[in-house]
């Protein structure tokens, strides 16, 4: 083998080193790429807004929280109306049973 | 070819198949992670799914228990007001009643009366407020007399010589002071609530399905 000849082979060597080289970088960009991508999606799950899954659920606590409430202020003015309604008769014999009559 | 060319030939090609090994490892490596990742994503997601649904869930039957507790309160709340507005107002009226001297008077003589047939023995002594004082003096014989016909026997009968701090009503004891019956509307109107309250109760509210 001529020198020449020797030297085209160390040539070609080297261009073909550089290659794998560069394949390798591309090969750790693409695991890079991979863990940084696979980094966010557990950062979105671990961040999502999961709330609004149950807003529904929370709107139907909230409607039952007031219906009671409702239904207590309704109760209340009834009792009232009743009371002062029933108040006289109640006193009435109240007194009759305390004078002993 | 010579055995130049094809030995470059050869090393051409043995670069090439360790480059495109070491990509194609590469990529099979990210699509492991990837999926791994989407994976424990998915874990993650449905876990916190679960845990908010049961927090919420936890925190609106709690809200619920918690309105639903208040509600009862406040109408027990309520009732207990307005039971306590009705006695201030029977209270009121009881004392412009007591003023009424032609209604109160002969109360005031069934009370004595019942009081002295609630006690053993046939001599009396009456006690009552100053106001009352003169009216039972004025009746004391009749008085006297009820009180023997109620008993079945002849009794004696005399206005005590102090007077009572209240609205109305009496107190009568024996003469030896071993026996005595609290008869005043005080006394009856305490005894009424703790007998009768939820009589009262009922009145008040009647027509409530509790």
């Amino acid at each position: 083998m001529s020198f020449e000849q020797v030297g085209d082979l160390v040539r070609l060597e080297k261009e073909a080193e550089q290659k794998l080289v560069r394949a390798r970088e591309e090969a750790a960009a693409i695991v890079k790429k991979a863990e940084e991508d696979a980094e966010r999606l557990l950062k979105e799950a671990e961040e999502e807004d999961y709330d609004s899954f149950f807003k529904d659920r929370k709107l139907q606590i909230e409607g039952e929280r007031k219906k009671i409430e409702e239904s207590t202020d309704k109760e209340i003015k009834m009792l009232t109306q009743l009371a002062n309604k029933n108040k006289k008769k109640a006193i009435l014999f109240i007194t009759n049973s305390v004078l002993g009559e | 070819m010579t055995s130049l060319e094809n030995l470059k030939a050869q090393v051409r090609f043995l670069h090439e198949i360790e480059a495109k090994e070491t990509i194609e490892e590469a990529k099979s490596k990210a699509e492991n992670i990837i999926r791994e990742a989407k994976e424990k994503a998915e874990r993650t997601r449905t876990q916190k799914m679960e845990e908010k649904s049961k927090d919420i869930e936890k925190k609106g039957q709690e809200d619920l228990a918690r309105t639903k507790a208040d509600a009862r309160n406040k109408i027990l709340s309520l009732r207990f007001q307005l039971l306590e507005e009705t006695m201030a107002e029977f209270s009121e009226y009881l004392r412009k009643t007591v003023e009424n001297e032609g209604r109160y008077h002969p109360s005031l003589n069934s009370l004595i009366v019942e009081a002295a047939t609630k006690l053993s023995g046939n001599e009396f002594e009456i006690v009552t407020n100053s106001r009352d004082k003169e009216f039972v003096s004025e009746n004391l014989e009749q008085l006297k007399n009820r009180i023997s016909s109620m008993k079945g026997q002849q009794t004696k009968v005399r206005i005590g010589k102090e007077t009572l701090d209240a609205l109305g009503g009496t107190v009568v004891r024996t003469m030896d002071k071993k026996q005595i019956f609290n008869n005043t509307l005080e006394a009856r109107t305490d005894k009424f609530q703790k007998e009768s309250g939820q009589k009262i109760y009922e009145m008040l509210f009647e027509g409530v399905e509790e």
